[in-house]
């Protein structure tokens, strides 16, 4: 936090200077595999609007850099919301999902299917949106009218029954209308195609999530000792809790629009970060940001590739697997320190 | 410890209402009503259709439901947390993935599955207990918490392993694979419950004795091993009979999972904390609740087969959440 | 009326939902002193403190800061006046001393949080004065029980505040570490002219330290003075319920309680018989 940590700066800068390198690989990487195999020149030659081959331009413009720009901002969003989520309720196992938030997207989602087919991606996108925001609501409007008020387990608890609730509501439309393949789809997550209009409505709700989170990180750090030390800091805790929740919710909402429930992003990245970089939330977050990216575009690019193109495995298969250890140690790790307490 | 007064009139109340909703459930209980009076004199196909079709799944939905009841109040206590159900030991993803990989290979005469879905769920479900039991294994027995979280994960997994799964399959059988995972009754039969009815008529009652244990293991592990409690053998014992009735109970009626958590919370608030009371209370409510859930499956949404444990949750949610909202 | 520079509360009152449980308080700090609240468990004095710390809001009434309505000052304002350490405070485990002292300088910094030359030199001074600068690069999840606890104080040092309120400081530490921590508190208050307010348990240790002890007992100030007027045996009959003797010090002067017998309730706690 001070000058004093002249290591830990150092070591984060080369971090943060690491992780970039490493995110621009990847999207190159991401822009050149696939079906059609293009070069770098190829592709620099599409960028620069002097391509030789049209089917150039409509792969790497209409399809590679959509899917790209979506794998990025996927792992970003969840990585920064598992980072203010996991800073502000102290619990290092707190992810965005826990809110009842990806059971209320999968929802909308679905009653947009059924009623306002016509609408397309952009429907499904912004039935998503509302309807995570929805569920999210009712979890903080039930939380926070508990008689005895608002505590974190209430809203743990809340989350958890809501998300029951909407899961079983779109069980019960899955059933009604025969959607059996379509709920199993969405059980996983995975990056949906969509196109550059489909983009521009979510970045502005992506960079209002990303830009409030980002200008809370140092009052996340100073909360992150408890709300008693915080406020005696001279911290409003209401209100920067309550704007953390809302960077949570757009930055989630986004993610869960465009690749459904992506588990485990959000858990382990951020930990991560962490464990390399402290607990100084005005580093965790960015670097989160660019290592969520990061991963998510290797996810991808893999699970694209590890099918040979027959049978994708879903992304959300791909982040369980590799999120799933970190969990189990993680825990370990929590149900001692609760144990010695 | 004796049960408090007025518990044994309360425990009296809850058997009259699950008489009730089972003759509700006998007579009007699915596609067709059974007059009792023709039934009495056996009179023409009503009979035949009451023995075969009805009975069994009437049989199931009261073992199943009381199973699950008293399975969940054990899990409950076990792990000192009144928000488990005894899907967090991992049998259900497990139980999941044995019904997918059955459904997906098997190829025989219908007659056969009704014994083959059962056996490939009860084996998964072991599976998964026995990946929880190896992830939280400490030499010292594992704590609440471990289990706990190795419940979590192992779950976690094999629910992610299930939808792949589930995707490669025929389309007609992920139907099938769905409608397993949320619970049904559809697979009720005599077959089925020739292995159900016995395995409920030995555990249901060990799960009954196994009450002091459990009255003493809610104050603490040092307070029960200074009071002359083994923990980690005794722990370790009544994990193993949750287990046994949980899982035969999720063979035969898939991921009802929420009947575990739902009934002991209501029969607390009726009959108090003693697990003597809580115990046969949550057994009957689970059985209620069952049944009434698929009663309203089987009269309200009735050409498609709607699962009961969907149903399950819809009416069960909102009862919790105003529990919240009133605590 | 402002700039008084004292703490003070005007017919306080504070309920946790709708349950009051301070009510009619109208106590003043005296400027430069070591308060002590002392009173027996569940008697308020941890809410009282919370109150004046502005962490709990008044049911009704106020607690005044230098004249100021305390929940009406911003947050931040109050801050740079008043340090508040909560009981047992936690922080995560990983976290080194140094960087928990620096949070103390929360208050002072800006929109970005970065630190300047002041910040530093006042994490340093915090560092110091707690003997802590040996350890400062050590994670709070190696300390000591004491260490944990002076890591603490240094932050709320490091507010640089005129005011030091801290909720039972001295909770299970040793009496090694229990000294140590009010001897830290009482140098504070003489070299640095603190004006420092604790909540504490053990009754000699209040005495010895404190310069005015004020003794709560159902939300109400039951005594207030100096520890020569509070430690009676009527007080601490009244207050605790404890037939005690009162005796001085040899060696610093200040009293001691020894206490003999617990007092019978008066009347009677509920109504008796087994819950139905």
């Amino acid at each position: 936090m001070t000058a004093r940590n002249r290591p830990r700066c150092r070591r984060l800068a080369a971090l943060c200077a690491l992780l970039t390198a490493l995110t621009l690989g990847a999207i190159g990487l991401n822009l050149t595999f696939g079906p059609r195999p293009l070069s770098l020149g190829q592709i620099g030659a599409v960028m620069t609007g002097n391509s030789a081959h049209p089917d150039d331009q409509l792969v790497v413009l209409g399809i590679r850099l959509p899917r790209t720009v979506l794998a990025l901002m996927v792992g970003s969003s969840l990585a920064v919301a598992g980072g203010v989520m996991q800073g502000v309720t102290r619990n290092p196992l707190a992810s965005p999902s826990i809110a009842g938030l990806t059971s209320g997207g999968t929802l909308g989602m679905l009653l947009c299917v059924l009623w306002l087919p016509e609408l397309g991606h952009f429907g499904l996108l912004l039935s998503s949106l509302a309807g995570s925001m929805i569920a999210v609501s009712l979890v903080y409007a039930i939380a926070a009218n508990a008689r005895s008020g608002m505590t974190p387990e209430r809203l743990a608890l809340a989350g958890i029954m809501v998300s029951v609730l909407l899961g079983s509501i779109s069980g019960m439309l899955v059933f009604e209308y025969g959607l059996a393949t379509a709920s199993l789809y969405w059980q996983l997550g995975g990056i949906m195609s969509l196109g550059w209009s489909e983009i521009l409505v979510l970045l502005p709700v992506f960079a209002i999530g990303m830009a409030v989170a980002l200008v809370l990180s140092p009052q996340i750090t100073v909360l992150n000792l408890g709300t008693n030390v915080a406020r005696g800091l001279g911290q409003r805790t209401g209100p920067v809790i309550l704007a953390a929740m809302l960077s949570v919710l757009l930055l989630a909402g986004t993610a869960v629009s465009i690749a459904g429930p992506v588990a485990f992003v959000g858990l382990f990245v951020p930990h991560v970060v962490r464990v390399i970089g402290g607990h100084d939330y005005r580093w965790v977050l960015p670097v989160s940001a660019l290592a969520g990216a990061l991963f998510v575009l290797v996810a991808d690019l893999l699970t694209r590739s590890l099918g040979g193109g027959l049978l994708e495995v879903p992304l959300g298969l791909f982040t369980t697997l590799v999120g799933l250890p970190f969990f189990v140690v993680l825990a370990r790790s929590a149900a001692q320190r609760t144990n010695l307490s | 410890m004796k049960r408090a007064p007025g518990v044994a009139r309360r425990l009296g109340l809850l058997s009259v209402a699950l008489a009730a909703v089972a003759l509700t459930y006998a007579i009007a209980g699915g596609e067709m009503l059974v007059d009792p009076m023709r039934l009495a004199r056996g009179e023409g196909h009503d009979l035949a259709f009451f023995l075969d079709i009805r009975l069994p799944r009437l049989l199931t939905a009261l073992l199943v439901g009381g199973g699950l009841g008293a399975a969940g109040a054990m899990v409950q206590g076990i792990l000192r947390n009144d928000l488990v159900e005894p899907g967090i030991l991992g049998l259900n993803s497990g139980a999941e993935l044995g019904v997918i990989l059955a459904v997906a290979t098997y190829s025989g005469p219908a007659w056969a599955s009704a014994l083959l879905l059962p056996a490939a769920a009860w084996l998964g479900s072991l599976l998964a207990v026995g990946m929880v039991a190896l992830l939280s294994w400490r030499r010292t027995g594992p704590l609440p918490v471990q289990i706990l979280l190795a419940g979590l994960a192992v779950t976690m997994l094999l629910s992610a392993l299930n939808a792949v799964l589930g995707l490669w399959l025929q389309p007609s059988l992920q139907a099938v694979a769905i409608s397993w995972q949320a619970g049904t009754l559809g697979s009720a039969s005599w077959e089925q419950l020739t292995t159900l009815i016995p395995v409920s008529v030995v555990l249901l009652p060990a799960a009954f004795l196994a009450a002091p244990v459990l009255n003493v293991l809610a104050l603490g592990d040092h307070s029960a091993r200074s009071l002359g409690v083994n923990v980690t053998r005794q722990r370790a014992w009544l994990i193993a009979l949750a287990v046994a009735l949980s899982s035969s109970c999720v063979a035969a009626g898939g991921g009802i999972a929420f009947v575990g958590l739902i009934a002991p919370h209501v029969v607390r608030r009726l009959v108090g904390a003693n697990y003597r009371a809580v115990l046969p209370a949550a057994a009957i409510a689970g059985a209620i609740l069952l049944l009434a859930a698929d009663l309203l499956a089987r009269t309200l949404f009735l050409p498609s087969l709607m699962p009961t444990g969907i149903i399950l949750a819809v009416l069960g949610v909102p009862y919790f959440l105003l529990l919240l909202m009133r605590t | 009326m402002t700039g008084d520079g004292s703490l003070r509360t005007k017919d306080l009152a504070v309920a946790y939902d709708r349950r009051v449980v301070v009510s009619g308080l109208d106590i003043s700090i005296p400027a430069g002193g070591l308060t002590a609240l002392i009173g027996p468990n569940g008697s308020g004095k941890s809410t009282m403190l919370k109150a004046c710390a502005r962490l709990l809001p008044p049911h009704r009434g106020a607690a005044l800061l230098d004249g100021q309505e305390i929940h009406r000052m911003s947050s931040r304002a109050v801050a740079r006046q008043l340090a508040v350490l909560p009981q047992s405070p936690s922080a995560p485990q990983a976290l080194t001393v140094a960087e928990l002292v620096a949070y103390g300088r929360f208050p002072y910094r800006n929109l970005l949080g970065m630190a300047g030359a002041e910040d530093r030199q006042a994490v340093e001074q915090a560092l110091e004065l707690t003997e802590l600068r040996a350890m400062k690069h050590r994670p709070i999840g190696e300390l000591s029980g004491g260490e944990r606890q002076r890591a603490f104080i240094a932050m709320a040092l490091a507010q640089d505040t005129d005011y030091l309120l801290l909720d039972e400081p001295t909770a299970s530490l040793d009496l090694q570490h229990q000294l140590e921590i009010m001897d830290l508190l009482r140098r504070f208050r003489r070299e640095h002219g603190k004006t420092i307010v604790v909540v504490l348990h053990d009754l000699n240790l209040a005495a010895r330290y404190a310069s005015y002890l004020i003794a709560i007992r159902e939300g109400r100030v039951a005594k207030s003075g100096t520890p020569a007027a509070v430690m009676t045996p009527e007080t601490l009959a009244e207050v605790f319920q404890i037939e005690a003797e009162v005796m001085k010090c040899s060696r610093t002067g200040a009293p001691i309680c020894i206490a003999h017998s617990a007092i019978r309730a008066r009347r009677p706690i509920g109504p008796a018989g087994p819950t139905p």
